[in-house]
């Protein structure tokens, strides 16, 4: 279901930066089901924060907030858009969230998903699309 | 079980794989385990979180050549879809049998509360 042809087919559709490592569909929904990672994105949804206000409001052990801030980042769903200092004079990311929607689909024994960022671009993992009147129903 | 348990479930590794082992035909957990290359416990527990859940139904039960009974599970899930949208996740699941979250948005949680 992950297999090699399906990643070359993804290759193709949706030419990526090279330092993008290509998701497989698992992988990429695994970004949304994974408790700690659909808490960072709705805690950075809107809004600029930093991994330890996150860490203590949605109640994220600190060490794997970072973790999967880290991970949400390489994968290009949030991003990092101040370095502030703080009293302590030290330097803290602020982050927000640059996924705006995003679908899983899981049908005939396939999944395949789609995020659309807030610049517009959306990108399509699992292959092709002709999910949207699963939505619609 | 939670639905947002239930939805993690669905990305997890081996049962997404279980599910689709079993999306056709009636299969035993040791054919998953062998066709699949699910380790027999990870196996036998993750067909029962999916029993759980509902979305493994044990579709009959056969009698091997040595005289063991052994269950044949076969998959529920018709589709699924997880959707995220305005920063509120929302589940659908439809199912082959009646269920009563078949087919209904369910809401998990949102940026502005929970």
């Amino acid at each position: 279901m992950n297999g090699a042809g399906e990643r070359g087919d993804t290759v193709e559709d949706n030419p990526q930066t090279p330092n993008e490592r290509l998701m497989t569909p698992l992988e990429a929904s695994q970004l949304l089901t994974d408790e700690y990672s659909a808490k960072i994105l709705l805690a950075t949804y809107k809004r600029r924060i930093s991994a330890q206000e996150i860490s203590q409001r949605y109640g994220i052990p600190i060490a794997a907030c970072y973790r999967k801030i880290r991970i949400l980042e390489e994968a290009g769903l949030i991003q990092c858009v101040d370095r502030i200092l703080t009293q302590k004079g030290k330097r803290k990311n602020l982050y927000t969230s640059c996924l705006r929607n995003a679908y899983i689909f899981f049908e005939n024994g396939k999944l395949r998903a789609r995020f659309q960022l807030a610049t517009g671009a959306v990108r399509d993992f699992g292959g092709d699309w002709n999910g949207l009147d699963l939505l619609r129903q | 079980m939670r639905e947002k348990d239930i939805s993690r479930l669905l990305t997890d590794e081996y049962a997404e794989r279980i599910l689709v082992a079993t999306q056709n035909s009636p299969r035993s957990v040791q054919e998953i385990s062998d066709r699949y290359d699910i380790p027999i416990a990870a196996c036998y527990r993750k067909v029962h979180e999916l029993e759980e859940a509902g979305f493994l139904k044990c579709a009959d039960i056969v009698t091997t050549p040595k005289g063991k009974t052994m269950k044949l599970y076969q998959s529920q899930l018709r589709s699924a879809v997880l959707m995220y949208e305005d920063g509120v996740f929302k589940v659908k699941f439809d199912f082959d049998n009646d269920r009563d979250i078949s087919g209904k948005w369910i809401e998990l949680n949102s940026a502005n509360g929970s």
